[in-house]
């Protein structure tokens, strides 16, 4: 992923100001900044989720590789659902559906890969072995999913973004609503998870960040104002002193 | 510690609840003292035996038979144009209109939900006149006019509660369809209508209650004392509430008035089975949608 020059402005207000960087599978890039900083513009800027919002204009290029091609997703080189798939995105909030559990994870997949039947069956297990909620939910996948705990309802809204084969993950501070055994199993599961997709997070803390990333980029009004690699997180006093300097 | 003004509001909200429960209570209970009594075969089918009453074989001259199964007939006619019409424009005005054109729609909406029904008779009537002098000379008052213009009386309302529901969606549920890859049209069928029904549906509810009461459109528009049974949409029908309103502006005793309480308990339990209907309609298909 490769991204030049992008700005985003809503209505006439600069949310990202020539932002670029580039991220890639194996690590895990974590964007923190002080709120209002544009961290979660950034993240939906990579699957276009910002044109959602009203009055949003964007300029500058995020050069993607799907399914072997690269392009620039703003020149449209893939339909938007197609990206928006590849491109898969966990919010901050738990999104389940007023669904079933099995249902949560099943009307994707059917509605936009046209799956069914034992094929669907098994996509919908291998989603929820990944995110090792199978053994948890595979008893009552027929209830109501938001009966599952906040930790749970995270790992499913995971899951369902994984059923559908992303190549990248958008992760807008996935923990922020869980507590401590629950965001330390989330945590794992992404260490497991960033060998084999490219990884962008949003985090508010610093701890979180230091125990995921690989790369950090500091954000402030709109613009990236220091990028970290891995050799500055080692010492915590010195990374705390360059991302407050930063902040 | 409370203020006055807290003690004052709570004790002023459980005023109006006990009040708004007592009347209606009261309401219920006059009206079952007065029309419990009349709740009689005979009240339905007159001196007709019930059977060939039921099936149409035989003419009901004094009960309210033919008028109960006019108003029902007017209900669902009026309920299967209006219903899926009004979500259908709801949608189109909460995903699909432009700022410009949700706004002129809006207005028109408002305007058509101010209407008096008197004056949606009138039209219904003008239209009448308007269509036998020129493309529709046999054109006359029928239940299809009369479920054609009380579509248009309850039609503000399933808009305007399925646009609201659909506008209430929290954020990160709109943004979660568009996230997965869904297209406009999958998101707004898969994740917001269903997310949305419950408002939906109370539209619905209040729309079928509004069809079924309604008697100044129908006076102008089709519905006449004595009908029978409607053979056709084309025909002239009977109705509860005109009967009902008849009954209370003529009755010559006592007795008549209270055949008159006793049409308004079975217009009630008809609604009240209606909704009951759509209710259970609902979460059926809010159970097949959730696990299916």
């Amino acid at each position: 992923m490769t991204i030049r020059g992008l700005s985003v402005w809503f209505s006439e207000r600069t949310v990202l100001d020539r932002i670029s960087f580039t991220a890639c599978p194996g690590r895990i890039v974590v964007i923190v900044g002080p709120s209002g900083s544009g961290k979660t513009t950034l993240l939906r800027a990579v699957n276009r989720l910002n044109e959602c919002f009203p009055n949003c204009r964007t300029e500058g290029s995020v050069e993607l590789r799907l399914n072997g091609r690269d392009g620039d997703i703003y020149r449209d080189f893939v339909p938007l659902p197609d990206l928006r798939r590849k491109v898969g995105m966990v919010f901050q909030t738990p999104s389940v559906l007023p669904f079933s559990t099995r249902k949560n994870l099943a009307m994707p997949l059917k509605v936009t890969l046209g799956l069914d039947g034992a094929r669907l069956s098994e996509r919908v297990e291998w989603a929820l072995r990944e995110v090792s909620l199978w053994d948890e939910v595979k008893d009552r996948l027929h209830a109501d999913a938001s009966t599952l705990s906040g930790g749970q309802q995270q790992r499913l809204c995971l899951a369902r973004v994984l059923a559908l084969e992303p190549q990248i993950l958008l992760l807008d501070e996935p923990t922020a609503s869980l507590d401590f055994k629950a965001t330390e199993k989330i945590e794992e599961l992404l260490t497991k998870l960033k060998k084999r997709y490219t990884i962008l997070a949003v985090s508010h803390s610093l701890s979180q960040t230091r125990r995921l990333a690989d790369r950090v980029c500091v954000l402030r009004d709109g613009r990236i104002v220091r990028e970290l690699d891995h050799q500055h997180l080692q010492d915590l006093n010195e990374f705390q002193r360059l991302v407050e300097d930063a902040f | 510690m409370k203020t006055a003004t807290d003690l004052l509001l709570t004790a002023y909200a459980w005023f109006c609840a006990i009040a708004v429960f007592l009347a209606t209570s009261l309401l219920l209970g006059f009206l079952l003292k007065r029309g419990m009594g009349v709740i009689h075969p005979r009240l339905f089918f007159g001196d007709t035996p019930w059977f060939p009453a039921l099936l149409g074989t035989k003419p009901v001259f004094e009960g309210i038979w033919p008028a109960l199964v006019g108003t029902l007939a007017l209900v669902l006619v009026s309920s299967v144009m209006a219903i899926p019409l009004g979500i259908a424009s709801g949608i189109y005005l909460s995903e699909y209109a432009s700022a410009r054109v949700r706004s002129m729609l809006g207005f028109a909406v408002d305007v058509l939900s101010g209407t008096p029904s008197i004056v949606m008779g009138l039209f219904g009537f003008t239209m009448i006149l308007f269509l036998r002098k020129t493309a529709l000379p046999q054109a006359r008052p029928s239940l299809f006019l009369a479920a054609g213009c009380i579509t248009l009386l309850i039609l503000p309302y399933v808009i305007r509660t399925t646009q609201t529901a659909l506008e209430a969606i929290p954020e990160h549920i709109r943004l979660l369809g568009p996230s997965l890859g869904l297209t406009h049209w999958h998101h707004v069928r898969h994740v917001l209508l269903p997310s949305a029904s419950r408002g939906i549906l109370s539209g619905a509810i209040l729309a079928i209650g509004r069809a079924s009461e309604d008697t100044a459109v129908i006076m102008l528009t089709g519905v006449v004392a004595r009908a029978g049974l409607p053979a056709s949409l084309w025909d002239k029908f009977e109705a509860l509430p005109f009967r009902i309103y008849t009954l209370a502006a003529e009755h010559r005793s006592v007795q008549e008035l209270d055949q008159g309480f006793g049409m308004a308990l079975v217009l009630l339990l008809m609604t009240g089975s209606l909704f009951a209907v759509a209710s259970f309609l609902q979460r059926s298909l809010e159970k097949r949608w959730k696990t299916t």
